[in-house]
């Protein structure tokens, strides 16, 4: 037991060396991205409204009239914050498919080895869903780290009358992204967070489904992450379908679509278990 | 002892094994021979558990087949297998985390027998001394049994010496092995047992050295008969 | 050493004609201790299990002797060693006479070729 625990964190933590420079590479992006937007979005919001005022002959009250003020908001709302977070959303998604076929492909596979590990299996599985898991918790601990770091360096360029200080809380719930990926309650992150693992089971199970039974397997796969989403979406329609608004509480709606995705990750599981056992191909 | 009972396997529509069965002796270097395409790397793959079967059973040592079976049995495949990337000692250290058979005294010996540098990176290596790499990692594992695939294929004639010297070292001591090749006359000397494999069935399977005794016949006479009936 | 293998002989056989002669001409000598299984199969490339083969014939034939836990070693006994070398000459005399059985040529001018053939290797070799 204890062997085998030490073996599935060796594979985590090679799997994660394998990452780094990926994840190194985004989190580059994230950083110089948003320092350049924290210095760079105030600056020109203060040109503008230089620009405004003298053009229009307007004082500081005339202006905040007609036009908003700066808040870190403003900072956060610009493209390099919003750009570099949907790369590395993107990045990981590519990457939670790389994973698994760059073992096939390229001159060295590597499948191989991972296959002939004397482990069970599935922790290969478990070992690549940690790894695209930590990988995607660190780009977002980043980026909230620098949410953070935005109150230390913008607000210093704009002039204290133009700037309104805004909480980060609420800089993250009036921020179309954000509010999604980094919610208040606790209900509301752990909820997340448990779809983004039922998508990525999903997905990973529709990639051993294809690994096993290339073409057949691929449209295996879709109609696989199909049946998964009918499944977990059809309980919020089940007032629709019976026309009948009555029907069911809200909150048993909610425990419908929470059983719904827990039967769809032990199916991903024990399928990926069984694919990996039985049917994986080299 | 390493059974293979009976052994089927489609890819697709095609067959590629048509009920395959023979038996390699542990202390015994068999041989499965054939010309390319007739199934030997599949059944390899099989034995390893690598690609499914639809039919059929494989047993070592009168076991079925397990992630523990890996510290009994180890493959070297016809293809590097360990990251580009990485260098030897690296290579050594991954095995080294999940083996429990992995024997550092022989991995050791085996780098001065092959004459290879540990800080080497493996993709920087000629496709011989790559070849001489999986060697090593395959055979520094203390398993009762190695299964090798075209072990001399597209390398160099004193790389295949120096590989060929390795069957009757002590770096095979008295492990079962089973290697496929389509070149036998290379290994001929060397080998106790010979499957010859016809498009996914075995032809015949015998010891060299009683069909020389016996019959008077060379391994190459012998398939000379098998193929040419 | 060198032995250069046919592919139609029982290789074991090989061996054992092959350790046969380094017996006989001395290469191996009487209580010499004999190369190990392993280290002989790697010397002529080729199957351990071969090389004990020979030696198991050999043992039983008393040409080499084995205690518990040592290495084999060539026999000692003079008369083994006697027989070994008739029954090789006899041997290269049967092939010989049964060589040149079809050509027209008396003993005599047999034994003078013989006689400065045998010179020639001495004083050669």
């Amino acid at each position: 037991m204890k062997k085998q625990l030490i073996h599935f964190i060796r594979l985590v933590n090679f799997e994660f060396e394998r990452m780094i420079k990926f994840l190194f590479g985004i989190i580059a992006i994230v950083i110089v991205s948003n320092l350049i937007g924290s210095i760079i979005v105030p600056l020109s919001y203060m040109s503008e409204a230089r620009e405004t005022m003298s053009l229009e002959s307007l004082n500081v009250t005339q202006f905040l009239e007609m036009y908003p003020s700066f808040s870190i908001s403003t900072v956060t709302n610009s493209l390099w914050i919003y750009g570099p977070l949907a790369l590395g959303i993107s990045g990981f998604l590519f990457y939670s498919i790389y994973i698994w076929y760059r073992e096939w492909l390229g001159k060295n596979t590597f499948v191989y080895r991972l296959l002939m590990l004397p482990i069970p299996r599935i922790f290969i599985f478990f070992s690549k869903l940690f790894t695209v898991f930590i990988g995607i918790f660190s780009l977002l601990s980043i980026q909230y780290v620098m949410i953070r770091l935005f109150y230390f360096i913008s607000p210093s360029l704009v002039s204290s009358d133009l700037y309104k200080q805004v909480d980060v809380s609420e800089v993250i719930s009036s921020h179309r992204a954000f509010a999604f990926l980094f919610p208040e309650s606790f209900g509301l992150f752990a909820g997340l967070y448990s779809i983004g693992l039922v998508f990525l089971l999903v997905l990973f199970t529709g990639i051993l489904l294809e690994r096993s039974f290339r073409i057949t397997g691929f449209i295996y796969g879709i109609v696989y992450a199909v049946i998964s989403l009918v499944l977990i979406v059809l309980p919020s329609f089940i007032p629709t379908i019976f026309k009948n608004q009555y029907i069911l509480y809200p909150s048993e709606i909610l425990l419908l679509i929470i059983a719904a995705a827990i039967i769809v990750s032990v199916v991903s599981i024990f399928l990926s278990k069984y694919l990996l056992e039985k049917k994986i191909t080299v | 002892m390493l059974e293979v009972k009976d052994v089927h396997k489609k890819f697709g529509r095609k067959k590629v094994l048509n009920g395959v069965s023979f038996t390699a002796q542990k202390g015994d270097i068999t041989c499965l021979l054939g010309i390319n395409g007739v199934g030997k790397t599949t059944i390899l793959n099989a034995i390893m558990n690598l690609t499914p079967i639809q039919k059929g059973s494989i047993l070592i040592d009168e076991q079925p087949q397990s992630p523990d079976m890996y510290n009994r049995i180890a493959f070297i495949p016809d293809a590097a297998i360990m990251l580009p990337h990485m260098t030897i000692k690296e290579a050594m250290a991954f095995m080294q985390d999940y083996y429990d058979v992995w024997n550092e005294k022989r991995a050791k010996d085996l780098i001065r027998f092959f004459r290879l540098k540990t800080s080497d990176k493996i993709q920087d290596l000629s496709k011989g001394n790559q070849a001489k790499v999986s060697l090593l990692v395959g055979l520094a594992l203390d398993v009762d049994y190695i299964l090798m695939d075209e072990p001399f294929s597209g390398i160099d004639i004193f790389t295949r010496e120096q590989i060929s010297e390795v069957f009757s070292s002590h770096l095979i001591a008295d492990r079962g092995v089973i290697i496929t090749t389509h070149e036998i006359s290379d290994i001929e000397h060397l080998i106790d047992k010979v499957v010859l494999l016809g498009d996914g069935v075995i032809l015949k399977e015998f010891y060299a050295e009683e069909m020389r005794e016996q019959e008077g016949l060379s391994v190459v006479d012998v398939m000379r008969e098998v193929y040419n009936a | 050493m060198n032995l250069i293998l046919n592919k139609r002989d029982p290789i074991y056989l090989q061996v054992i004609q092959f350790l046969k002669q380094e017996i006989i001409s001395d290469q191996l000598h009487p209580g010499q201790e004999m190369p190990s299984r392993r280290q002989l199969a790697q010397d002529l490339k080729i199957n351990p299990n071969t090389v004990q083969r020979a030696y198991s014939e050999m043992e039983a034939e008393k040409l080499i002797y084995t205690e518990p836990n040592r290495p084999s070693k060539v026999t000692e006994d003079p008369i083994l060693l006697k027989q070994l070398k008739s029954e090789w000459v006899n041997q290269a005399v049967k092939d010989f006479v049964n060589a040149i059985r079809t050509v027209d040529i008396s003993i005599e001018e047999v034994t003078t070729m013989i006689q400065s053939e045998m010179n020639h290797t001495q004083l050669g070799g």
